[in-house]
């Protein structure tokens, strides 16, 4: 596929077995490029079964919605069914910008939102028994209230809430059911920084428990509640560069934020770093990944014991392999997570340790047991 | 024919006897010396035998007989007639053939013994074809010639297989230049007939009288037609072996490529750009018997061939010059001589040597647990004679026993021990040697020995005013010095210690006697000297010191850091005093000076004692001078049989030195027979080489970065790295001496040590891209620096320490792979004792990761330290292990062809290891 695939990382986790109800016995992938091609893939065979060209521009993002459909955006606006056939199209209104996110905002997925520029439109999917044809038709209901600037992404957090954050740093959360904004977080009044660089902008949100949001800011990066829109810790100066996302990986041990810079840094806790008793107890308990990462339980955290603001991460640990910047990192759980970068590499990092010990049983099982009698 | 000068022989044979009756005095060398030769030319039985193996070619010659082609070595051996021999093998066979016509000859092999003369050969006969010859068969025979019947026996098997390699080089080449030839003449043979039919019709009416013999020729071309069509049918159904013929062809277009390349740059471009218009390449290129049409070539284009007329005559003329090997074999004959040569190296060898190998090549099965380093060390095999059922059911249920620690550690101990002792031993026989060299010539320079009894002095009766230098009481406090080095310094092994009681007394012993040499009225001075021992001591350390340094000075070595204060103001000082020091006004004043360098020094020394740690430097490079001193004058006194001694010994030093395979078998070029070539001079040269060999052997890729002009000195020091290089294999990717830009970094999993030019303008910071350099250890040439992590460890600063002591390659070579055999004997315990073992696994979930990792990396360290290995040598047995883990998942999943499932390979085994820049 020639052109750069977008959202690689998001797409895979979204789009996994779509199809799955219809063919049962493969998972498809839908891919969506800067070549103006949507394409499916067949999973497991590795081969592409369909190859859909009439989009017409360059795809900046796919979703799913309904039981069978999928959406994708660029220029305009495209339904999908399930087979590849173009459901509706809905045309951009004479604007510049592409729209670049798309999210949708309730479980039925008939709702979503679209990021364009600074702005963000809700649109519903409507069924229209009485139109023969298609049957499906995208219905805009609502554009929301500007942000400052260039909306840098767009996140559902719960049912009832999504939030976006834009290139001025600013966080906003909106109630998914009146569409209104509900609060601001990180209000900057100095966001054009020197000669507009914008050291604030938000590049990524992260929700963990529908209620904490991980936002990567400038070159660092912070964790929010929700809830009582409180800041719990932050990392100012995480990079050299603008850190491009960030996620827990390894169970919550780590965080790990990657970068412009070509960088993946792995944050933790100072405790982390000489485990003693107190960690194996708690690891015991079968935490969430923030209540590992604060070291603080949930009911601590609800009723604000921790720390004000809690301390900040330190750095644990540092991965370099690319050579460019690195665009997405994946948690593939404990064996450790997956990083791309722009110098088209995909590069798996593991846990050296784990990966001897591992050795050590394929040697024991396998090889010194050929014949599978222990 | 080979019978013709039987009436010769005859006549010299009967004239003996008549010379017995001759008066007249003739000169020697007039008389005619010719006895009847016997095929081992045994004159006399003390005199003349067999004495090496050898390697014949020989031919049934049409024109002479049995000739000798060629021997391997050149020569053959001395004692041997060769000729004689050729007519005794070429009348062995015996090709008992019924058919009529053309057919391929089947080749024969067998085993000549001739037990009275000891000699034995092992014979195989096979033909070559030649279209000028005789039934165009020309029988050849290769034999392999030995003293040694067991050498034939033992490896019968192996000598039948290698020579019928050979035999396939050769008449595979043969069989195409022989199809080649046919077809050319077939076509010459059509060329004629169609000029004579053509002649014939143009003058019909005027030569009707040779009509008859007209049509007797044309029955005669086109029988021979029809007889090269046949011969041609029959060669080209043989011609199946395309893998050779695309070999063939591969060398053929390489030696194309070669040979149109000027053999020298000192034209410019643009004056070569006018030769290669003006002149053909054959006047360019005038080596002998290169033809201009490129005949020789293995796959000539035969639709440029310009057909000649053919005498035509029925029968055939066997009077023209037959074509020599390489011209009936073309690059069968140069492939064919390779392997050949590569087979006497092998076979040449002592039947001890040869078993030895033998053995262990057992080693080497399975080859996917046998830890090699380089070209041609196999460290260890993990699980050679090991059955993989019976240790499966071990290691998953039996627990550790505390007690396989304890053995642990007492084998550590013994490990150690024998290899300092066999350096021990090969000093040992240097020092006999030495003394065989002293014996022989009568006066050496100075008699070095490394006699351990204090009590034994090496003094001429004359010199008794030595006899305080023998005193015990001198070299008690000596020993009670070494003692409290070793206390002082716990850690520090034995074997250190060793050799430098063996230094100092052989520096007391070299010194004495230099001193007996040099200028005896100073020796009188230290006797009458009225201090105490102690200041004996301390002069007499500097005087050793003194006369290091002067040999060396005479001898011309470059100047070792001695590191010291004393020993350096002593040779300053020292050196000048000895070497003028001849007359008594002189030699009192050195004695003053050094009286007062002495007082300064016991001091000094005093305060130094319990610091220790320089001292002992400066006694490993004592004794490093020492031993620099011997090698040197050894080779100084001719020390020719010594050194072929020393390599003997080396030889059988290499516990485990087993080809693994058959390129290394029979080794291609003798230049490249030791791996690692050229890693002394590398290793003197650049001080923090040690950290970059750590990188290689915990597996991290190492970058030789220099710029164009720098491309010898890199390719020379990735060489010689090479020999630390695990799992490494001829056609792996794993090695590029010279690169012209940087592999991606995806790459760096299979290349392991690069040496890689980089533009003048671009400096190394921006060449080498940072994430490059996080994963890579970088070896900066021009600046001398190096970007690695640091090694911290014993065996490497072993390496390191004692680099200075060895003169010669061989000896480095020895020591590092006595290191790896080590490092691989610790990797065979922790490799059954704890990654196969229960300790390995740890618990069944991973749950917790970060715990379990850290409570892994304390155990891995704590088994470490039970088996004798700490701090950075963890890493590098942990990657030993982690090699032969990986290499024995690769093969199990490859043998089941499961391979969606195989573990990836890893990028990097150590990821977050600190590096620095060091200056080397």
């Amino acid at each position: 596929m020639k052109g750069s695939v977008s959202q690689l990382g998001t797409m895979v986790l979204l789009l996994y077995g779509i199809y799955s109800s219809k063919n049962k016995d493969s998972d498809w992938l839908i891919t969506g490029s800067s070549d103006k091609h949507i394409k499916v893939w067949d999973i497991d065979q590795g081969k592409c079964v369909q190859d859909i060209t009439e989009h017409g521009a360059s795809v900046k993002c796919l979703l799913p919605v309904l039981d069978n459909m999928f959406l994708s955006a660029g220029e305009n606006l495209h339904l999908w069914s399930g087979d590849g056939t173009l459901l509706d199209t809905c045309l951009s209104d004479e604007r510049d910008a592409d729209i670049t996110l798309l999210i949708s905002t309730n479980i039925k997925n008939e709702r979503f939102v679209t990021a364009c520029d600074k702005e963000l439109t809700v649109y519903s999917i409507k069924s229209n028994s009485d139109m023969d044809k298609t049957g499906h038709k995208i219905c805009r209901l609502k554009t929301l209230p500007p942000h400052l600037e260039a909306i840098g992404t767009l996140i559902q957090v719960s049912d009832k809430l999504f939030a976006s954050g834009s290139l001025d740093g600013m966080i906003l959360l909106w109630s998914s059911e009146t569409f209104m904004p509900m609060k601001k977080l990180n209000t900057m009044s100095e966001y054009k920084g020197k000669s507009h660089i914008y050291p604030y902008s938000v590049q990524f949100i992260a929700c963990e428990n529908q209620r904490y949001l991980l936002a990567a800011i400038g070159c660092g990066f912070a964790m929010f509640d929700t809830l009582y829109s409180k800041l719990l810790c932050k990392k100012l100066n995480a990079h050299y560069s603008k850190v491009t996302q960030l996620t827990f990986v390894c169970d919550g041990l780590l965080l790990a934020t990657c970068s412009e810079d070509g960088s993946i840094r792995l944050w933790g806790q100072r405790s982390h770093s000489n485990p003693n008793e107190q960690l194996t107890v708690k690891a015991s308990m079968g935490l969430s990944p923030i209540e590992r990462f604060l070291d603080i339980n949930f009911g601590q955290l609800h009723h604000n014991k921790g720390p004000d603001p809690f301390p900040e991460p330190a750095l644990v640990g540092e991965c370099l392999g690319h050579c460019g910047s690195v665009m997405r990192i994946v948690d593939i759980g404990l064996e450790g997570m997956l990083s791309c970068g722009a110098d088209n590499l995909v590069i798996a990092w593991k846990n050296s340790e784990l990966q001897k010990m591992k050795r050590n049983q394929v040697v024991q099982e396998k090889v010194l047991n050929p014949s599978g009698i222990v | 024919m080979f019978g013709a000068d039987l009436p010769f022989n005859m006549y010299i044979d009967e004239e003996p006897k008549a010379s017995n009756g001759w008066n007249f005095d003739l000169e020697e060398y007039l008389i005619p010396s010719n006895l009847v030769p016997h095929p081992w030319n045994r004159q006399s039985a003390s005199e003349t035998h067999l004495d090496m193996d050898f390697i014949l070619v020989a031919e049934f010659s049409e024109l002479e007989g049995p000739r000798e082609v060629m021997t391997i070595p050149k020569g053959g051996s001395s004692n041997f007639n060769i000729t004689d021999f050729s007519v005794r093998i070429m009348s062995l066979e015996h090709q008992t053939t019924t058919k009529q016509g053309f057919h391929l000859i089947e080749d024969s092999q067998v085993m000549f013994s001739e037990i009275k003369d000891n000699v034995f050969a092992f014979v195989h006969h096979f033909a070559l074809y030649d279209r000028h010859a005789r039934g165009y068969v020309r029988p050849f025979a290769i034999s392999y010639i030995t003293p040694d019947s067991r050498k034939l026996l033992q490896f019968y098997e192996e000598i039948s297989q290698q020579m019928k390699k050979v035999v396939r080089y050769l008449k595979y080449g043969n069989k195409l230049v022989f199809k080649n030839n046919l077809e050319m003449h077939l076509m010459d043979l059509h060329y004629t007939k169609a000029e004579m039919l053509l002649r014939m019709r143009s003058k019909k009416s005027s030569q009707a009288v040779s009509e008859d013999i007209f049509y007797k020729n044309l029955r005669t071309l086109e029988a021979n037609i029809t007889e090269t069509q046949n011969v041609l049918h029959s060669v080209r159904q043989s011609l199946v072996d395309k893998k050779l013929e695309h070999r063939f062809a591969r060398l053929e277009e390489k030696a194309k490529v070669d040979s149109s390349r000027p053999k020298s740059d000192s034209f410019s471009l643009q004056e070569w750009e006018e030769i290669d218009n003006t002149l053909p390449l054959s006047q360019l290129s005038g080596s002998y018997g290169s033809s201009p049409e490129g005949a020789q070539t293995l796959f000539p284009d035969t639709r440029f061939y310009k057909p000649k007329t053919v005498k035509i005559t029925s029968g055939r003329q066997f009077d023209i010059h037959l074509q020599g090997l390489h011209e009936l074999c073309s690059w069968g004959h140069r492939e064919g001589m390779q392997k050949l040569r590569h087979l006497y190296q092998f076979f040449q060898r002592d039947m001890a040597v040869l078993q030895v190998e033998n053995c262990d090549m057992t080693y080497c099965e399975p080859t996917s647990s046998a830890l090699c380093f380089g070209e041609d060390c196999i460290g260890a095999n993990l699980l050679t004679n090991i059955d993989k059922n019976c240790m499966g059911c071990h290691c998953v249920c039996a627990n550790l026993p505390d007690l396989l620690f304890n053995k642990c550690s007492s084998i550590e101990s013994l490990s150690f021990k024998s290899a300092a002792s066999s350096f021990r031993s090969l000093n040992d026989d240097d020092a006999e040697s030495m003394k065989s060299a002293y014996s022989t010539t009568g006066s050496p320079v100075v008699n070095f020995s490394l006699n351990n009894d204090p009590e034994v002095t090496v003094v001429k009766d004359s010199e008794k005013d030595l006899d305080v230098f023998s005193n015990n009481e001198f070299l008690r406090h000596l020993q009670i010095q070494i003692e409290q080095f070793e206390i002082g310094i716990p850690n520090t092994n034995e074997a250190v210690f060793d050799d430098i009681r063996e230094n100092e007394n052989h520096d007391i012993k070299a010194d004495s006697l230099d001193h007996r040499e040099g200028n005896s009225d100073t020796c009188k001075g230290y006797t009458n000297d009225p201090k105490g021992k102690t200041d004996i001591l301390s002069v007499m350390e500097v005087s050793t010191c003194t006369l290091t340094g002067e040999e060396k000075g005479e001898d011309g070595v470059e100047t070792v850091d001695v590191g010291d204060d004393c020993c350096e103001c002593g040779t300053d000082d020292g050196v000048g005093g000895y070497e003028c020091g001849t007359s008594d006004k002189e030699t009192a004043g050195v004695r003053d000076r050094l009286q007062t360098l002495t007082s300064e020094n016991v001091g000094q020394q005093e305060s130094e004692k319990e610091a220790g740690n320089q001292e002992i430097t400066e006694k490993i490079s004592l004794l490093a001078q020492s031993l620099r001193t011997e090698s040197e004058l050894e080779h100084d006194s001719e020390g020719i049989s010594s050194y072929e001694f020393i390599r003997q010994n080396i030889e059988n030093l290499v516990p485990v030195d087993t080809p693994e395979q058959e390129s290394v078998l029979f080794p291609g070029d003798t230049d490249n027979l030791t791996c690692g070539f050229g890693l002394l001079h590398i290793m003197t040269k650049y001080a923090s080489i040690k950290h970059v060999i750590y990188s290689i052997l915990i597996g991290r890729p190492v970058i030789v970065v220099g710029t164009a002009a720098q491309e010898e000195e890199v390719t020379h020091i990735v060489k010689a790295l090479k020999i630390f290089l695990t799992s490494y294999h001829r056609n792996h990717k794993s090695f590029i001496p010279w690169a012209r830009c940087l592999p991606s970094i995806y790459k760096m999993t299979d290349v392991k040590l690069l040496g890689v030019c980089r533009p003048e303008r671009k400096s190394v910071d921006r060449f080498i891209p940072a994430a490059v350099k996080k994963l890579c250890t970088v070896f900066d040439l021009k600046k001398r620096e190096i970007f690695c992590p640091a090694y911290q460890g014993y065996y490497l600063s072993l390496l390191d320490n004692r680099v200075r002591s060895y003169k010669m390659e061989e000896m480095l070579t020895t020591q590092i792979k006595s290191i790896l055999v080590e490092l691989s004997s610790k990797t065979f315990l922790y490799f059954h004792s704890f990654s196969i073992g229960p300790a390995g696994i740890g618990r069944q979930d991973y749950k917790f990761l970060q715990q379990q990792s850290s409570s892994f990396q304390r155990m891995v360290s704590n088994f470490m330290a039970k088996i004798g290995i700490h701090d950075s040598d963890v890493h590098i047995l942990e990657f030993l292990c982690e090699t032969i883990k990986q290499q024995l998942i690769e093969d199990h999943f490859q043998s089941r062809a499961s391979l969606s499932n195989m573990p990836v390979k890893p990028l990097v085994a150590h990821h977050n290891l600190c590096c620095q820049v060091m200056k080397c």
